[in-house]
Protein backbone atom coordinates (compact mmCIF):
# COMPACT_ATOMS: atom_id res chain seq x y z
CA UNK A 1 0.00 0.00 0.00
CA UNK A 2 1.47 3.36 -0.92
CA UNK A 3 1.37 6.42 1.37
CA UNK A 4 -1.82 7.75 -0.19
CA UNK A 5 -3.57 4.41 0.32
CA UNK A 6 -2.51 4.34 3.97
CA UNK A 7 -3.87 7.86 4.44
CA UNK A 8 -7.22 6.82 2.93
CA UNK A 9 -7.51 3.84 5.30
CA UNK A 10 -6.65 6.04 8.30
CA UNK A 11 -9.20 8.65 7.21
CA UNK A 12 -11.89 5.96 6.87
CA UNK A 13 -11.05 4.67 10.35
CA UNK A 14 -11.66 8.11 11.82
CA UNK A 15 -14.88 8.38 9.84
CA UNK A 16 -16.10 4.98 11.07
CA UNK A 17 -15.07 5.80 14.62
CA UNK A 18 -17.30 8.88 14.61
CA UNK A 19 -20.04 7.21 12.57
CA UNK A 20 -20.12 4.27 15.00
CA UNK A 21 -20.81 6.56 17.94
CA UNK A 22 -23.45 8.53 16.01
CA UNK A 23 -25.18 5.38 14.77
CA UNK A 24 -25.23 3.86 18.24
CA UNK A 25 -26.85 7.04 19.53
CA UNK A 26 -29.41 6.95 16.72
CA UNK A 27 -30.27 3.31 17.44
CA UNK A 28 -30.61 4.00 21.17
CA UNK A 29 -32.68 7.13 20.52
CA UNK A 30 -34.91 5.20 18.16
CA UNK A 31 -35.41 2.43 20.71
CA UNK A 32 -36.23 4.96 23.44
CA UNK A 33 -38.66 6.76 21.15
CA UNK A 34 -40.51 3.54 20.38
CA UNK A 35 -40.55 2.57 24.07
CA UNK A 36 -42.05 5.99 24.85
CA UNK A 37 -44.68 5.50 22.16
CA UNK A 38 -45.52 2.08 23.58
CA UNK A 39 -45.86 3.61 27.06
CA UNK A 40 -48.31 6.14 25.63
CA UNK A 41 -50.39 3.34 24.12
CA UNK A 42 -50.51 1.41 27.39
CA UNK A 43 -50.98 4.40 29.68
CA UNK A 44 -53.63 4.09 32.36
CA UNK A 45 -54.73 7.40 33.92
CA UNK A 46 -53.83 7.36 37.63
CA UNK A 47 -57.24 8.88 38.42
CA UNK A 48 -58.96 5.81 36.98
CA UNK A 49 -56.79 3.34 38.85
CA UNK A 50 -57.11 5.29 42.11
CA UNK A 51 -60.88 5.55 41.68
CA UNK A 52 -61.26 1.80 41.11
CA UNK A 53 -59.00 0.88 44.03
CA UNK A 54 -60.77 3.29 46.36
CA UNK A 55 -64.20 1.77 45.58
CA UNK A 56 -63.41 -0.81 48.26
CA UNK A 57 -63.11 1.82 50.99
CA UNK A 58 -66.78 2.79 50.81
CA UNK A 59 -68.41 -0.35 49.39
CA UNK A 60 -66.69 -3.32 50.96
CA UNK A 61 -67.71 -4.23 54.53
CA UNK A 62 -64.23 -5.74 55.04
CA UNK A 63 -62.93 -2.19 54.67
CA UNK A 64 -65.09 0.65 56.01
CA UNK A 65 -68.54 0.15 54.49
CA UNK A 66 -71.39 -0.16 56.95
CA UNK A 67 -73.18 -3.51 57.13
CA UNK A 68 -76.54 -3.72 58.83
CA UNK A 69 -76.13 -6.16 61.72
CA UNK A 70 -79.54 -7.82 61.40
CA UNK A 71 -80.05 -8.13 57.64
CA UNK A 72 -76.39 -8.23 56.64
CA UNK A 73 -77.15 -5.67 53.93
CA UNK A 74 -74.16 -3.56 52.93
CA UNK A 75 -74.80 0.16 52.51
CA UNK A 76 -72.82 1.40 49.52
CA UNK A 77 -70.92 4.69 49.79
CA UNK A 78 -70.93 4.47 53.55
CA UNK A 79 -68.38 4.58 56.35
CA UNK A 80 -68.73 2.69 59.60
CA UNK A 81 -66.85 4.95 61.97
CA UNK A 82 -65.90 2.04 64.23
CA UNK A 83 -63.92 0.52 61.32
CA UNK A 84 -62.27 3.76 60.23
CA UNK A 85 -58.72 3.28 61.50
CA UNK A 86 -55.22 2.72 60.13
CA UNK A 87 -55.15 -0.98 60.98
CA UNK A 88 -58.27 -1.64 58.94
CA UNK A 89 -56.96 0.48 56.07
CA UNK A 90 -53.77 -1.55 55.87
CA UNK A 91 -55.75 -4.79 55.99
CA UNK A 92 -58.04 -3.48 53.26
CA UNK A 93 -55.29 -2.33 50.93
CA UNK A 94 -52.30 -4.59 51.34
CA UNK A 95 -49.10 -3.74 49.50
CA UNK A 96 -45.89 -5.63 50.00
CA UNK A 97 -43.59 -3.51 52.14
CA UNK A 98 -40.53 -3.69 49.88
CA UNK A 99 -42.25 -1.99 46.96
CA UNK A 100 -44.97 -0.06 48.76
CA UNK A 101 -43.30 3.29 48.07
CA UNK A 102 -43.59 2.62 44.33
CA UNK A 103 -47.30 1.92 44.51
CA UNK A 104 -50.41 3.87 45.18
CA UNK A 105 -50.66 4.98 48.78
CA UNK A 106 -53.64 6.67 50.35
CA UNK A 107 -54.50 9.20 53.03
CA UNK A 108 -58.17 9.20 54.00
CA UNK A 109 -59.95 12.00 55.80
CA UNK A 110 -63.54 12.65 56.81
CA UNK A 111 -64.13 16.39 56.64
CA UNK A 112 -67.20 16.97 58.81
CA UNK A 113 -67.27 14.18 61.35
CA UNK A 114 -66.21 14.86 64.91
CA UNK A 115 -65.52 12.48 67.74
CA UNK A 116 -65.16 13.10 71.43
CA UNK A 117 -61.72 13.02 73.01
CA UNK A 118 -60.30 13.92 76.44
CA UNK A 119 -59.67 17.44 75.10
CA UNK A 120 -63.17 17.84 73.66
CA UNK A 121 -64.66 17.28 70.23
CA UNK A 122 -62.07 16.74 67.47
CA UNK A 123 -62.15 15.91 63.79
CA UNK A 124 -61.69 12.22 63.02
CA UNK A 125 -57.94 11.61 62.65
CA UNK A 126 -56.68 11.00 59.12
CA UNK A 127 -55.56 7.48 58.32
CA UNK A 128 -52.66 6.44 56.10
CA UNK A 129 -51.47 3.38 54.22
CA UNK A 130 -48.02 1.89 54.71
CA UNK A 131 -45.29 4.03 53.13
CA UNK A 132 -47.40 7.12 52.65
CA UNK A 133 -44.96 10.06 52.46
CA UNK A 134 -47.30 13.05 52.10
CA UNK A 135 -46.63 13.46 48.40
CA UNK A 136 -50.18 13.78 47.13
CA UNK A 137 -50.65 13.39 43.41
CA UNK A 138 -54.42 13.76 43.33
CA UNK A 139 -57.44 13.90 45.58
CA UNK A 140 -60.73 12.09 45.14
CA UNK A 141 -63.82 13.32 46.95
CA UNK A 142 -66.70 10.99 47.70
CA UNK A 143 -69.99 11.87 49.38
CA UNK A 144 -70.60 9.24 52.04
CA UNK A 145 -72.99 8.32 54.84
CA UNK A 146 -71.17 8.02 58.13
CA UNK A 147 -72.55 5.56 60.66
CA UNK A 148 -71.50 6.06 64.28
CA UNK A 149 -72.98 5.35 67.69
CA UNK A 150 -75.21 8.43 67.46
CA UNK A 151 -76.73 7.51 64.13
CA UNK A 152 -76.00 8.45 60.55
CA UNK A 153 -75.02 11.69 58.85
CA UNK A 154 -73.71 12.88 55.49
CA UNK A 155 -70.04 13.68 55.04
CA UNK A 156 -67.35 13.84 52.43
CA UNK A 157 -64.51 11.34 52.29
CA UNK A 158 -61.33 12.87 50.91
CA UNK A 159 -59.00 10.30 49.43
CA UNK A 160 -55.55 11.76 48.88
CA UNK A 161 -53.59 9.56 46.51
CA UNK A 162 -49.83 9.27 46.36
CA UNK A 163 -49.14 7.73 42.98
CA UNK A 164 -45.38 7.44 43.31
CA UNK A 165 -42.75 8.97 45.55
CA UNK B 1 4.00 -14.18 1.25
CA UNK B 2 2.72 -10.64 1.49
CA UNK B 3 -0.24 -9.74 -0.69
CA UNK B 4 -0.23 -6.11 -1.51
CA UNK B 5 -3.49 -4.47 -2.35
CA UNK B 6 -3.66 -1.39 -4.45
CA UNK B 7 -5.73 1.65 -3.58
CA UNK B 8 -8.69 0.52 -5.69
CA UNK B 9 -8.82 -2.81 -3.82
CA UNK B 10 -8.81 -1.00 -0.51
CA UNK B 11 -11.72 1.19 -1.58
CA UNK B 12 -13.83 -1.75 -2.72
CA UNK B 13 -13.25 -3.53 0.59
CA UNK B 14 -14.19 -0.42 2.54
CA UNK B 15 -17.33 0.12 0.46
CA UNK B 16 -18.35 -3.51 1.05
CA UNK B 17 -17.75 -3.05 4.77
CA UNK B 18 -19.83 0.13 4.78
CA UNK B 19 -22.70 -1.52 2.94
CA UNK B 20 -22.61 -4.48 5.34
CA UNK B 21 -22.59 -2.16 8.35
CA UNK B 22 -25.52 -0.14 7.04
CA UNK B 23 -27.53 -3.29 6.30
CA UNK B 24 -26.76 -4.66 9.76
CA UNK B 25 -27.77 -1.43 11.50
CA UNK B 26 -30.96 -1.14 9.45
CA UNK B 27 -31.84 -4.75 10.24
CA UNK B 28 -31.18 -4.22 13.96
CA UNK B 29 -33.32 -1.10 14.06
CA UNK B 30 -36.20 -2.78 12.27
CA UNK B 31 -36.02 -5.74 14.69
CA UNK B 32 -36.02 -3.41 17.69
CA UNK B 33 -38.92 -1.45 16.24
CA UNK B 34 -40.89 -4.63 15.57
CA UNK B 35 -40.24 -5.92 19.07
CA UNK B 36 -41.25 -2.74 20.82
CA UNK B 37 -44.08 -1.55 18.69
CA UNK B 38 -45.85 -4.77 17.77
CA UNK B 39 -49.51 -4.55 18.62
CA UNK B 40 -49.13 -7.93 20.32
CA UNK B 41 -47.09 -6.38 23.11
CA UNK B 42 -49.48 -3.47 23.52
CA UNK B 43 -52.56 -5.72 23.52
CA UNK B 44 -51.02 -7.98 26.15
CA UNK B 45 -50.04 -5.07 28.39
CA UNK B 46 -53.44 -3.40 28.08
CA UNK B 47 -55.34 -6.64 28.66
CA UNK B 48 -53.31 -7.49 31.75
CA UNK B 49 -53.88 -3.97 33.08
CA UNK B 50 -57.62 -4.17 32.29
CA UNK B 51 -57.98 -7.43 34.19
CA UNK B 52 -56.05 -6.05 37.18
CA UNK B 53 -58.43 -3.07 37.22
CA UNK B 54 -61.39 -5.44 36.99
CA UNK B 55 -60.10 -7.30 40.05
CA UNK B 56 -59.79 -3.98 41.92
CA UNK B 57 -63.36 -3.17 40.90
CA UNK B 58 -64.68 -6.56 42.04
CA UNK B 59 -63.07 -6.02 45.45
CA UNK B 60 -65.09 -2.81 45.64
CA UNK B 61 -68.38 -4.60 44.99
CA UNK B 62 -70.38 -5.72 48.02
CA UNK B 63 -71.60 -9.28 47.57
CA UNK B 64 -70.91 -11.71 44.74
CA UNK B 65 -70.47 -10.71 41.12
CA UNK B 66 -69.39 -12.05 37.75
CA UNK B 67 -68.00 -10.04 34.86
CA UNK B 68 -66.95 -10.98 31.34
CA UNK B 69 -63.95 -9.44 29.61
CA UNK B 70 -65.23 -7.98 26.34
CA UNK B 71 -62.55 -9.28 23.97
CA UNK B 72 -61.45 -12.52 22.37
CA UNK B 73 -58.46 -13.93 24.26
CA UNK B 74 -58.04 -17.19 22.36
CA UNK B 75 -54.44 -16.28 21.42
CA UNK B 76 -53.30 -16.09 25.02
CA UNK B 77 -52.78 -18.10 28.14
CA UNK B 78 -53.62 -16.31 31.36
CA UNK B 79 -52.39 -17.08 34.84
CA UNK B 80 -53.74 -15.26 37.87
CA UNK B 81 -52.63 -15.50 41.48
CA UNK B 82 -53.39 -13.42 44.55
CA UNK B 83 -51.09 -10.58 43.54
CA UNK B 84 -50.95 -10.47 39.74
CA UNK B 85 -52.26 -11.49 36.35
CA UNK B 86 -49.88 -12.65 33.61
CA UNK B 87 -50.60 -12.93 29.90
CA UNK B 88 -48.58 -15.27 27.74
CA UNK B 89 -48.90 -15.73 24.00
CA UNK B 90 -49.63 -19.29 23.02
CA UNK B 91 -46.94 -20.97 20.94
CA UNK B 92 -48.22 -21.31 17.41
CA UNK B 93 -46.07 -22.64 14.57
CA UNK B 94 -46.68 -19.45 12.59
CA UNK B 95 -45.43 -17.32 15.46
CA UNK B 96 -41.66 -17.57 15.53
CA UNK B 97 -41.34 -15.94 18.93
CA UNK B 98 -44.06 -16.07 21.58
CA UNK B 99 -43.06 -12.62 22.81
CA UNK B 100 -42.62 -11.24 26.28
CA UNK B 101 -45.08 -12.14 29.03
CA UNK B 102 -46.95 -9.17 30.45
CA UNK B 103 -47.92 -8.90 34.09
CA UNK B 104 -50.11 -6.43 35.95
CA UNK B 105 -50.43 -6.24 39.71
CA UNK B 106 -53.38 -5.70 42.04
CA UNK B 107 -53.78 -5.59 45.79
CA UNK B 108 -56.36 -7.62 47.64
CA UNK B 109 -57.57 -7.05 51.19
CA UNK B 110 -56.43 -9.48 53.88
CA UNK B 111 -58.26 -12.79 53.66
CA UNK B 112 -59.07 -12.44 49.96
CA UNK B 113 -57.68 -14.81 47.38
CA UNK B 114 -57.51 -14.74 43.60
CA UNK B 115 -56.50 -17.41 41.15
CA UNK B 116 -57.16 -19.23 37.94
CA UNK B 117 -55.68 -20.35 34.66
CA UNK B 118 -57.20 -19.88 31.23
CA UNK B 119 -55.63 -21.53 28.24
CA UNK B 120 -56.53 -20.25 24.78
CA UNK B 121 -60.20 -19.64 25.49
CA UNK B 122 -62.10 -16.92 23.70
CA UNK B 123 -64.25 -15.79 26.64
CA UNK B 124 -62.85 -14.81 30.00
CA UNK B 125 -64.92 -14.33 33.12
CA UNK B 126 -63.93 -13.08 36.55
CA UNK B 127 -66.15 -14.28 39.34
CA UNK B 128 -66.22 -12.99 42.89
CA UNK B 129 -67.69 -15.34 45.46
CA UNK B 130 -67.40 -14.18 49.03
CA UNK B 131 -63.65 -13.47 49.44
CA UNK B 132 -62.45 -15.42 46.44
CA UNK B 133 -61.94 -14.11 42.91
CA UNK B 134 -61.64 -16.71 40.20
CA UNK B 135 -60.54 -16.38 36.62
CA UNK B 136 -62.11 -18.87 34.25
CA UNK B 137 -63.98 -19.52 31.05
CA UNK B 138 -67.44 -18.00 30.71
CA UNK B 139 -70.36 -20.37 30.48
CA UNK B 140 -73.78 -19.66 29.08
CA UNK B 141 -74.80 -17.09 26.46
Amino acid sequence: MDRRGQFDVARKSIYWGIAGVVMTMIVLGFALMIAGYQNKLTYTPPELKAELISLRFVNNPDCFAYQEPITGKVITNSIDLSKFNTDNLNKCYVVTAEKAYKDYNFRLALTNTQISSPTGMITVPEIYTVDYYNVDSLTLKKPVLVYDTKGVHEDQLQIHVEVKV
Amino acid sequence: MIIKMNKKGDSILLVLFEVLAVVLIAFTMIRIAQGFASSETVIKQNTAQDIALMVNTLVGVPGDAIVEYPANLSNYNLVMDSTSITLKSISLPELKKPGVDRTAYFYLPNGYTAGGILEAKSRLCLEKKSKSITLGECHGP
